[in-house]
């Protein structure tokens, strides 16, 4: 029983003693720099943020390890924005803006010269101003020390509220801008996307608008990566269609005409694009009937290129029905036509692995 | 008393800074992955000498290494919170200074194990701290300290120019009396030679 005692007296000593050796000063900086990257490795994100904001050295100390930081979200939702630091398998913290912070010490910050008030628990770590939400100061400085692509997230109820917000992001680089929702998006808002927010990776708009939207001559999306308009690009025209330089494109309700349809086969056919992998046009209006005499087509030949393609990660389309082209540098694409939609593949790999759900469409 | 490490048993000499040599045993050294790519296939002809680290914190770091001989296979990083007694007795019985030469030392001889246990000790020190409290742990420079760091630069600097500008009107006046004799010097000679060809021309 005493051994057993003096056991857990041990251990309390030993807690003390250690309690008391974490608060002593400890020249972190000094030590050899692996030494320094192996430690903060195992500091989560947030305690990352509080870190850097300690020196001009410990700045760059993170900036140069290896935090597993991959990329900046930026959730934009109603009374709840805030931004989400992602490893490649999973979420390795939270920067919150707008919810209630929970009991602890609030402190103030200087970030970039300007004064915020955090509190951090746990994988939150809670920003506030008096005056105005932080967001933009927070994810520039967020993308300074991690150097991670940022993706915006952007799904409102009532657009008024975020008035702010396209304040906020006005000449603004993305590495990808989604913006989804149940309520119509104003015309004017939809203007900003496209004229003053850039995307790089991919832009994606799932959102309907108000009816009457003239769009920019040339969209600040024209060369994204992966571009996503699902029952909102009434308002696309010829010379937005053929101007877009995507690798993928995937856009519904569209006004296009068999003519547009035939003019952007024809511009592919005779430029370089290495670029393009697909396209996916939805009809709202029946374009007409499509004419690619001036081709030479022909029929599909399972030696020469596959049946199946994925055109998203869950869905295969059949491509046993569609016509192939080839271009001067051996380049095959296929044109596929059905009643209420337009396909055209090019075979960057002829024979692609697939899988998924079969569309059935006739 | 020193041969290639072919079983356990085989001691090999350390030599510290002091120049002092103590025995440690082939096994507990084979954890030095620094160890290993130097001696390990070649052996080692007299002591093996680690003469940036002095004899305390080398024993103290080949005390873990002889105890951890006989734990199970090293499987990444452990939380300070799963370390053994011995483990927490062996760290907490070091004081700061001693902790930074093992440290030093550990990462020197790349022993894994040493190594990720004592930044973990370092991350435990820091983890969950605000900003504030973690300058007061890394002693960063407070922003007075560092305005009466840059003053005392200044005037270091303004000292520095003072002596450089003196130093340079010492050299300025060396020149000009080095100077003079050698121009006294050239015009004796002249002279002289100017002399002989008159006496030379005129017989």
């Amino acid at each position: 029983m005493s051994s057993r005692a003096d056991e857990l007296i041990d251990q309390f000593l030993l807690f003390l003693r250690q309690s008391n050796t974490t608060f002593k000063p400890f020249p972190l900086l000094s030590l050899p720099p692996e030494i320094i990257n192996r430690s903060l490795q195992q500091f989560n994100c947030v305690d990352l943020i509080d870190f850097a904001l300690c020196s001009k050295r410990c700045k760059k100390t993170v900036q140069k390890m290896n935090h597993g930081v991959k990329s900046i979200e930026l959730s934009i939702i109603e009374s709840n924005s805030s931004i989400i630091l992602k490893s490649q398998n999973g979420i390795l913290g939270f920067v919150d803006f707008e919810s209630s912070i929970p009991d602890g010490i609030i402190r103030s910050r200087y970030i970039n010269s300007k004064e915020v008030f955090v509190c951090k628990t746990d994988l939150f770590y809670y920003c506030r101003d008096l005056k105005w939400i932080p967001i933009k100061l927070m994810y520039r400085f967020l993308s300074e020390i991690f150097a991670a692509p940022i993706h915006v997230l952007f799904n409102p109820v009532q657009y008024s509220n975020f008035q702010w917000f396209f304040n906020e992001i006005r000449g603004e680089q993305f590495e990808s801008l989604i913006i989804s929702g149940p309520n119509p998006i104003p015309p004017p808002i939809l203007t900003c996307l496209m004229n003053d927010v850039k995307a790089n990776g991919s832009f994606v708009l799932n959102v309907r608008h108000n009816g009457v939207f003239y769009p920019p001559e040339l969209p600040s999306f024209f060369d994204v990566d992966y571009l996503e308009m699902l029952d909102t690009a009434e308002w696309m025209t010829k010379d937005i269609f053929l101007s877009l330089y995507c690798r993928r494109m995937r856009i519904s309700f569209c006004h296009l005409k068999n003519r547009d349809f035939e003019q952007f086969v024809t511009q592919w056919y005779f430029s370089n694009n290495t670029r393009l992998q697909y396209v996916e046009v939805w009809f709202k209006v029946t374009p007409g009937l499509m004419n690619f005499k001036h081709f030479q087509l022909h029929r599909w030949d399972p030696y020469r290129r596959a049946q199946f393609y994925n055109s998203t990660p869950h869905l295969v389309l059949n491509c046993s029905t569609g016509f192939d082209i080839i271009r001067k540098d051996g380049t095959v694409a296929t044109i596929l036509i059905f009643s209420g939609s337009f396909h055209f593949i090019v075979w960057k790999d002829r024979f692609p692995p697939y899988g998924g759900s079969i569309l059935n469409l006739v | 008393m020193t041969s290639p490490a072919s079983s356990s048993e085989v001691k090999y000499l350390i030599e510290s800074s002091e120049g002092n040599t103590f025995d440690v045993s082939g096994a507990a050294l084979r954890q030095s992955n620094t160890f290993n790519a130097m001696f390990l296939n070649i052996g080692a002809d007299g002591p093996i000498p680690f003469t940036d680290y002095n004899e305390a914190t080398l024993k103290k770091v080949f005390e873990y290494c002889e105890h951890s001989v006989n734990e199970e296979n090293y499987s990444g990083p452990k939380h300070q919170d799963d370390l053994s007694k011995w483990d927490l007795n062996f760290f907490n019985e070091m004081d700061q200074k001693m902790f930074i030469d093992v440290i030093n030392a550990s990462n020197f001889l790349d022993i894994e194990r040493l190594t990720s246990y004592c930044c973990e000790r370092i991350a435990r020190m820091l983890r969950g701290k605000n900003t504030q409290e973690m300058i007061k742990v890394i002693t960063l420079p407070t922003a007075e300290e560092l305005e009466a760091k840059q003053k005392v630069e200044e005037k270091k600097a303004a000292a520095a120019k003072k002596v450089a500008e003196k130093a340079a009107e010492t050299a300025e006046k060396t020149e000009t009396l080095e100077e003079l004799p050698v121009q006294q010097l050239v015009q004796t000679t002249r002279n002289k030679l100017t002399r002989k060809y008159l006496s030379f021309s005129n017989e």
